[in-house]
């Protein structure tokens, strides 16, 4: 009775945990000017990143700019099944023309779609099919004008030029609105430099230099007997965490300020979330949370879990539910402001003819 | 935590029920009279619908097999599963059916739940197991709004049920949770149901009133919870770093307000209201009670029917001036008067409501600097129910929940039943009557845009804030899945470890 007093009053009992080998906040914690090191002239840059903001920071130059690049295809990969998903259910004429386009955007061979004569969409839909996205790209229109800035910014053009080149929405028929289906696409194509692995480890999955390749069947993590099963993984990896001594050098302000150890294992758990099998991804997710950022983007909570987040509701159904995670994300991110609109335009399909609950507190 | 209290938790936490905490335990346990969420959370617990959500959303049969819709949508036939039983073994009847649906719309009962089967004009019991419905228009999916709960015939003397019933301690119901016994201490213990054809994982599962929310952290800390519905902001760093605490974010619809009594002569004046708002450092009142999402209009930022154009208000005190002596007010040294009579409001609010004295306080700085008076006045359940049903209120801090439909109507529409603050306006009416009868999603999502830009105009409250909600579960808890609005709906799911 007093041993399970004693655990009562001193909460749960630690996890005996393997160490974590050397890793690049330990170097910051050793010494600040690490940092100032890692940064180098495009602070500003970092700071974007760090925060989440991959608008600002994409378009900033160097190598927080390829970051961000990267970081966006990966966010667009995480979105496109949800959103396949989503496109599908639609039926008209238009839908499919659309979704052809959106299959088109991915390189995949686009179904053909006839309209009928005299369709408005007709000459788009044939200049798809002969011609793929170069013809489309060719036609006068809101939709050649809209497809032609996508494959500029395909070539390397600056990602805010979508905004002006494709309303929103792009195409209103007979069958409602059409969103712009070709994002998720063009940020996944974009070209990515390639960077140096200094330039890639800052605030990102990679613990150490050796891990930069492959983060999660790295060293760093294999130290900590890392098996794929977020349940053991996880309480592992807090293990380690806190078993850290504190106070460790002279950045160790630098450390908690940045909140670098929670940045470091939010780009653990988005990573863990992309490869886990089908079906598992909330399991991962569940240990994805961190409340000091609320529900936007931030150190903790970067655009990619975000993505995760939205892309598990849609996975299962629930476009409202994935509306609280794209709200955010197109806030930060506003060329994904097409895909929160078609997310959206699903949650209110959803609607259509049932009843509300309303409660007092 | 009290020292007296360890073993006692301890105890539960070796061997017991499944526990979650509400800081009111419901006084009600009928669904005919739920308001509250805690009594919506009870009544997923211990009563089901014809028909209910995957974890998909999509609508499956619960209470019923099947349903058959007429060609003309007008109406439909509903079957009842074979074999289901209420928790005292008696079977489920359509009877039962056309019971509830009787009892909700009786004008005696004034049930909450008539809104919701508003649409059904006659229910009919073609046999035991068989229920004709005819509907008051065109009705594609009935399914999907035969979700509310059925009740027992054999509870009740007569569809014109009173607030005192007897079933109100003594509920019968099919849900997965059969409730056992009303606990001296206003907990409420419940059991697996053993007629349930798909019965919960958990054995036993306990409501436990805990009116000091910020013990129930504690709780859960120690042992004494395996979940938290709603973690307060300032504990969840606390239970963040505990690995033995799972939390989970979670969509709850829900939104605070400052609400002005349109029958008060003051507010009738659109200036008056306005300038309270811009008297108001809303940012500032958020703060320190949590992270969430500033509105400006009566959905929450990340709905579908949110309008994103209409601007937030800020402090503008030069604004303020302006509308004030628009309005016939004049600043004397005391405060803004008309007529020498001081411009002192008083606000209304439920004791209970998380935060709401650490906002007034503040709020009545903000007004007070602002030569508006401003008095507070917290109120317990029976007087707050009382006062808000009387309109006997100048304003009132409050919140409201919606599920994932974000239906405004009861609450905007003139003739909406949630209507304390008595707002009225016809093209609201109209645009949302234009979005309940939409069949289009872009037309239903440009009406309530819409609607809400009108709201927004006309002022009827200051639209607040939505905070953002984590529940939290004891790490061994597995299985769990939140429904965006039903906290239990998929409860059946849940093991511990």
């Amino acid at each position: 009775m007093l041993a399970l007093l004693l655990l009562a009053c001193a909460g749960p009992p630690a996890l005996p945990g393997r160490p974590l080998p050397p890793g690049w906040v330990d170097a910051m914690e050793a010494d600040p000017a690490a940092f100032d090191a890692a940064v180098g002239a495009h602070r500003d840059g970092w700071a974007a990143l760090h925060r989440g903001d991959l608008w600002a920071a994409t378009a900033a130059e160097g190598p927080p700019a390829a970051r961000a690049a990267a970081e966006l295809a990966r966010v667009a990969r995480a979105l496109r099944p949800g959103l396949a998903r989503v496109a599908s259910t639609q039926k008209s004429d238009e839908a499919r023309f659309f979704e052809a386009l959106g299959a088109a955007g991915w390189g995949e061979r686009p179904a053909a779609v006839a309209l009928p004569a005299g369709h408005p969409l007709a000459a788009a839909a044939g200049a798809l099919g002969s011609g793929g996205l170069e013809a489309l790209g060719q036609l006068a229109g809101p939709i050649g004008a809209c497809v032609a800035a996508h494959l500029a910014v395909r070539s390397g053009g600056a990602l805010g030029d979508l905004a002006g080149a494709c309303p929103d929405p792009l195409w209103v028929g007979a069958g409602g609105g059409h969103r712009d289906p070709l994002v998720l696409s063009t940020l996944a194509a974009r070209p990515v430099p390639a960077l140096p692995p200094e330039a890639a480890l800052p605030f990102s999955a990679a613990w150490s230099a050796a891990d930069v390749d492959a983060p999660l069947a790295g060293p760093s993590l294999r130290a900590l007997g890392w098996t794929g099963d977020p349940d053991v993984d996880f309480p592992a990896l807090d293990a380690a965490l806190a078993a850290r001594p504190a106070e460790a050098g002279p950045g160790a302000a630098l450390v908690a300020e940045l909140r670098l150890l929670s940045v470091w294992r939010a780009q653990v758990v988005a990573a863990a979330w992309e490869a886990a099998p089908r079906g598992q991804g909330a399991r991962v997710l569940a240990w994805g949370v961190d409340a000091q950022d609320g529900r936007g983007p931030g150190p903790a909570r970067p655009p990619l879990l975000l993505a995760a987040e939205a892309a598990e509701a849609l996975a299962v159904g629930q476009p409202r539910a994935a509306l609280d995670a794209l709200f955010p994300l197109a806030e930060a991110v506003p060329v994904l402001a097409p895909v929160r609109e078609a997310v959206a335009d699903a949650a209110a399909t959803e609607s259509i003819g049932r009843d509300g609950l309303s409660f007092a507190p | 935590m009290p020292p007296l209290l360890l073993p006692g938790l301890l105890a539960a936490a070796i061997a017991g029920p499944f526990r979650y905490a509400e800081d009111r335990a419901p006084l009600v346990v009928n669904p005919l009279f739920t308001t509250t969420m805690a009594e919506a959370r009870l009544d997923e617990l211990l009563f089901e619908g014809l028909f209910s959500e995957d974890r998909e959303l999509r609508v499956v049969p619960r209470l019923a097999s099947g349903i058959t819709v007429d060609p003309d949508l007008r109406g439909a036939t509903v079957r009842l599963a074979a074999g289901r039983q209420w928790h005292d073994g008696r079977p489920v009847t359509a009877e039962d059916v056309t019971f509830t649906v009787a009892a909700a719309q009786h004008p005696e009962t004034r049930a909450t739940l008539a809104g919701r089967v508003a649409f059904i004009a006659e229910a009919r019991a073609v046999d035991r197991t068989t229920v004709r419905l005819r509907f008051t228009a065109p009705i594609a999916d009935p399914a999907a709004r035969l979700t509310f709960p059925i009740l027992p015939r054999h509870g009740f003397s007569g569809p014109a049920v009173p607030r005192d019933s007897a079933f109100h301690r003594h509920p019968v119901g099919t849900g997965p949770f059969e409730l056992r016994r009303f606990e001296d201490d206003g907990s409420i213990s419940m059991v697996r149901s053993t007629v349930d054809p798909t019965p919960a994982a958990l054995p036993e599962l306990a409501l436990r009133e805990v009116s000091d929310r910020a013990y129930q952290a504690r709780l859960l800390l120690y042992e004494g919870l395996e979940c938290l519905v709603r973690v307060l902001p300032r504990d969840l760093a606390l239970l963040q770093a505990q690995r033995n605490v799972v939390l989970y974010p979670y969509q709850t619809n829900a939104w605070w307000y400052l609400g002005f009594n349109l029958k008060d002569p003051r507010f009738t004046d659109a200036r008056v209201r306005e300038a309270v708002a811009v008297a108001m450092d809303v940012d500032a009142l958020l703060a320190p009670i949590g992270t969430g999402r500033r509105l400006s209009g009566p959905f929450v930022p990340a709905s579908p029917w949110y309008a994103h154009d209409v601007p937030l208000d800020r402090p503008d005190p030069s604004r303020l001036t302006r509308l004030l002596e628009e309005a016939g007010y004049t600043r004397a040294s005391g405060g803004w008067e008309r007529g020498g009579v001081p411009l002192q409001v008083r606000v209304l609010t439920h004791r209970n409501l998380e935060a709401a004295q650490e906002v007034l306080v503040q709020l009545q700085a903000q007004l007070r600097a602002h030569g508006i008076g401003l008095e507070l006045e917290f109120v317990d359940e029976a007087a707050w129910r009382g006062r808000v049903a009387a309109g006997s209120f100048e304003l009132l801090l409050s919140q409201w929940s919606f599920d994932r439909h974000e239906d405004i109507r009861e609450q905007f529409h003139s003739r909406g039943s949630r209507n304390p603050l008595g707002y009225a306006d016809a093209e609201v009416d109209r645009l949302l009557d234009a979005a309940r009868d939409a069949t289009d999603p872009q037309a239903r999502r440009q009406a309530l845009q819409a609607a809400h830009r009108k709201i927004a105009q006309g002022r009827p409250m200051v639209f607040l804030w939505t905070l953002d909600s984590y529940a939290a579960f004891r790490s061994n808890v597995k299985n769990v899945a939140v429904h965006p609005f039903g906290f239990f709906t998929w409860v059946r799911d849940w093991v511990v470890q």
